[in-house]
């Protein structure tokens, strides 16, 4: 009980003396994770879309695979990413192991199955007559697609929200493949897993409390967007 | 007549199964069209293939004589066309933003977009409209709406997939009314898919049956309502009384035909023993106490019993048991003056003349 | 559609806002151990390093035994690890060169305060670790192939016993810190090295049993990657890397690194005499 008001104390005490350490960790998860999330919404919905508009061989296969991948352990991910990149893997060229890049990297390809198959779902419960109904109007493809998204607001930014609380706090990929170097990719979760390591469990769990205000924050400003788009219809 | 559009030998298949297959069908520039058939006719699927919405496996489509995708391409025609399904409106936005939503394909400039659908709605009399949600129109409100939708950008062709369901038949008037008004004003070609009688008359003068993907006739209204190809025509028709019977002997135009058991006179020239449906109107059933007072000409005429009477308003609905169902619509005049009750024994009869046969596939 | 272009632009903005996105020329793959990273001390050095040569040093902290397996594939410039008889095969085998000895620490036998096995008494480490085996006492190993792993094991064989198979011989898989913690919870013993230890100490009511065997000494070597086997590896970057912790700067850091904190060095220093 003391340690966990101990590690309040000093979560707040890093937050408010603005810890130029604890801030650099915060900085790099949110723009790792954002940019993540960025990618992973726009190839997770174009890919939902086409699936969803197009019929082939295999598409249930290639569905039930997409939920497969809604459920990928983020450590079998990075291990594969940290043998595809590393120098003398396939990807080596690249030198981006150890890197920002390859969190990123690794973030978008735990969340874009997440946000293909909530999206997916959502596109395919989309009714037939009302797409018929928008190209007999004279909507092209694209043209639709928007409407389609508009419309289906709710369930594309539950998804876009699920696929971030996945990689915000993710912690097996990022610390493979970003190495958890100090000062270059110690990202929130890692640095927990440091610092309790460290045996500095008031610093971990402080970490922990900055890791979860700042999902918080960002789940607020989405459940924002989201709800505004309902109240505003009421 | 001016060809709008033509379907040439269409044939679409889904799972190997033959959905559409059709030879030939013109529309010619202003008709109204109404497209009739039981549920899973292909009367949808081939509204979609006109309106190149969906691509057939086999055919092709004509707009003015010319290909579509090879002379013209079919995003160009769809901008040509509106559709109008049942109800499709965006429930959470204005009437306004429903019905401008064509022209926002079409990406016209907001000034001019206000005006016309000011003038539209104006035409279809939900002006005050305007500014409401869809979600809280009523149902001839929301029929209204989409009609305005499809209407305002000006098609050449109109698509209407059964679009008066679930309206109370007072509100259908009025609205059908407003709607033909337009149509007819500005020669708009209509096709129009319905389950319901007076839609497909009230508007159209050309009408198509279609069966199994086929189109079994096409013909103007009064020609298919009075000599009906199938029975679901006969009965769309109004015909309650459908008969099965076989061919027992013909002579001289005449042909006997044995019906459960009884025998009944039609005229044309039929094989013996080949199987026909009769269909004859309930308008065209008599119904007297006794056989003696029934005009000579009258050549087919049964005992039975009073099965059923129902007060129709304007005439009775009389069914009675003479080995098979007859149906009779008899007056209320000459209701009171036979008056009947159920179990009542009659004579039922009606001319050779007008019974409708076809052959049994 | 103006809404859509400026969440591009945001997104742009913040493709340039990580600066460092892709790894320079001038990285330095290091790959240690848990244990000295959970010390500390290369928070200590890798910044003095760094600020001196201008390199870019990325230090990954695994154990000793992936650590090894990063070396062999190539995957890092230099290795400073604790597993001496694995170093050697790995020297021989000709993945690296020029190994050379930074510092010790030694390990010790941790349990707790009621001691059960009755290893305090025990004359050496040997027998201590044959009292846990008699008594059946639960045993906390790593299990993660790491030096500290390692040197258990190897006491084990020395003994002729190895309880893999046993109930009171439980492996966590997982770093000195987490070990430490389970045996804490557990009332178990379990071998660490003193550096780790010390750090965790505040948290722990484990006790040191048994220490000062010379079978207990934990020793860490620098190893440069042969640059003959892998061509790209940053070679000149290792060896820099390799001189700068047997410096004399260096050393004299590592000797009294701890000593604020805890009361005593994690570390003792041992290059100072090879160095010329």
């Amino acid at each position: 009980m003391e340690l966990l008001i101990d590690s309040i104390t000093k979560a707040l005490e890093l937050i408010c003396n603005l810890d130029r350490e604890t801030y650099q960790i915060l900085w790099l998860s949110l723009k790792i994770s954002t940019i993540a999330i960025l990618a992973s919404s726009i190839v997770g919905i174009t890919t939902a879309l086409y699936i969803s508009s197009k019929e082939f061989r295999f598409k249930n296969t290639l569905i039930t695979f997409i939920n497969t991948g809604m459920a990928m352990p983020p450590v079998l991910v990075g291990l594969f990413i940290t043998i595809l990149l590393w120098r003398n893997g396939i990807l080596g060229k690249l030198d981006l192991l150890y890197t920002p890049a390859a969190i990123i990297i690794a973030q978008i390809i735990l969340a874009t199955p997440i946000i293909l198959g909530i999206s997916l779902s959502a596109f395919q419960g989309f009714s037939e007559k009302f797409k018929l109904q928008m190209l007999g109007l004279g909507a092209s493809r694209l043209q639709l697609y928007l409407i389609m998204i508009r419309e289906l607001k709710l369930p594309i930014l539950s998804a876009i929200m699920a696929g971030f609380g996945g990689i915000i706090s993710e912690v097996g990929a990022s610390m493979m493949v970003g190495g958890n170097i100090k000062g270059y990719t110690r990202v929130l979760t890692t640095a927990i897993v440091t610092e309790t390591g460290k045996g500095n469990f008031d610093f971990a769990l402080a970490y922990g409390i900055v890791l979860l205000l700042l999902s918080f924050s960002i789940n607020m400003i989405l459940t924002k967007i989201q709800q505004s788009s309902i109240s505003r219809h009421e | 007549m001016n060809k709008i559009l033509e379907a040439r030998n269409i044939i679409h298949r889904v799972k190997n199964r033959e959905i559409v297959n059709i030879e030939n069908l013109q529309i010619n520039q202003g008709e109204i069209v109404s497209i009739i058939g039981e549920n899973g006719a292909g009367k949808t699927t081939l509204m979609l293939i006109l309106a190149s919405l969906v691509k057939p496996s086999m055919g092709v489509i004509y707009y003015r004589n010319m290909e579509i995708e090879r002379n013209i391409k079919d995003k160009d025609y769809r901008k040509k066309i509106a559709i109008l399904f049942q109800e499709n409106l965006f429930l959470e936005t204005t009437v306004f933003e429903n019905v401008a939503i064509g022209l926002k394909f079409r990406k016209l400039p907001r000034e001019v977009l206000e005006d016309k659908v000011e003038n539209t709605l104006k035409l279809l009399k939900i002006f005050e409209l305007r500014d409401r949600r869809a979600k809280n129109l009523s149902g001839g409100e929301a029929k209204r709406v989409c009609i305005a939708r499809a209407l305002i950008i000006e098609p050449e062709i109109l698509f209407l997939d059964e679009p008066f369901t679930n309206i109370d038949s007072a509100s259908k008037e009025e609205i059908l009314s407003d709607m033909g008004k337009i149509i007819k004003d500005n020669q708009i070609t209509t096709i129009m898919i319905t389950h319901d009688k007076y839609e497909a008359l009230r508007l159209p003068e050309r009408i198509i049956v279609m069966e199994n993907g086929k189109i079994i006739q096409d013909g103007p209204k009064d020609e298919v309502i009075h000599h009906p190809k199938n029975n679901f025509v006969a009965s769309f028709a109004g015909v309650e009384n459908i008969l099965e019977g076989s061919v027992l002997e013909k002579r001289d135009g005449e042909n006997i035909i044995e019906v459960q058991g009884r025998l009944v006179n039609v005229m044309g020239s039929f094989e013996e023993g080949s199987k026909i449906y009769l269909f004859i109107r309930p308008e065209n059933v008599f119904i007297t106490r006794d056989g003696n007072n029934i005009k000579t000409s009258v050549r087919n005429h049964f005992k039975g019993k009073v099965r059923d009477i129902t007060n129709m308003g304007h005439f009775y609905r009389i069914a009675i048991n003479c080995n098979f169902n007859l149906v009779s619509y008899i007056t209320k005049t000459s209701f009171n003056e036979l008056s009947l009750k159920i179990g009542d024994e009659v004579v039922a009869g009606f001319k050779a003349t007008s019974v409708h046969i076809i052959e049994k596939i | 559609m103006k809404r859509f272009a400026n969440v591009f632009l945001i997104f742009l903005l913040y493709i340039f806002a990580i600066k460092e996105l892709y790894a320079t020329k001038n990285t330095i793959i290091l790959a240690t151990t848990t244990s000295t990273q959970d010390s500390g001390l290369l928070d200590v050095l890798i910044p003095l390093f760094e600020k001196k040569t201008g390199y870019f040093v990325k230090t990954i902290a695994v154990g000793s035994g992936q650590a090894l397996m990063l070396g062999k594939r190539g995957e890092a410039d230099i290795l400073l690890v604790h597993s001496p008889e694995a170093e050697i095969k790995f020297i021989n085998s000709g993945y690296g060169i020029n190994r050379r000895r930074v510092m010790h620490n030694d390990f010790v036998l941790l349990g707790p305060k009621e001691d059960p096995a009755n290893v305090k008494n025990s004359r050496s480490i040997k027998e201590a670790f044959k009292r846990v085996a008699e008594q059946r006492a639960l045993f906390i190993s790593r299990g993660d192939n790491s030096g500290t792993h390692v040197k258990e094991l190897n006491i084990w064989k020395i003994i002729g016993k190895y309880p893999d198979k046993e109930r009171w011989y439980q492996q966590t898989g997982s770093g000195m810190g987490q070990t430490l913690s389970v045996a804490n919870e557990k009332n178990g013993y379990t071998l660490s090295d003193r550096g780790t230890y010390l750090a965790l100490k505040r948290n722990l009511i484990l006790q040191i049993l048994k220490e000062g065997d010379e079978e207990l000494k934990n020793i860490y070597h620098v190893i440069e990657i042969n640059p003959e086997r892998f061509s790209n590896i940053n070679h000149v970057g290792a060896r820099a890397l390799a001189d700068f912790f047997v410096s004399k700067e260096v050393q004299k850091i590592i000797k009294t690194f701890g000593v604020d904190r805890f009361g005593s060095p994690l570390f003792f220093p041992d290059a100072v005499d090879t160095i010329k």
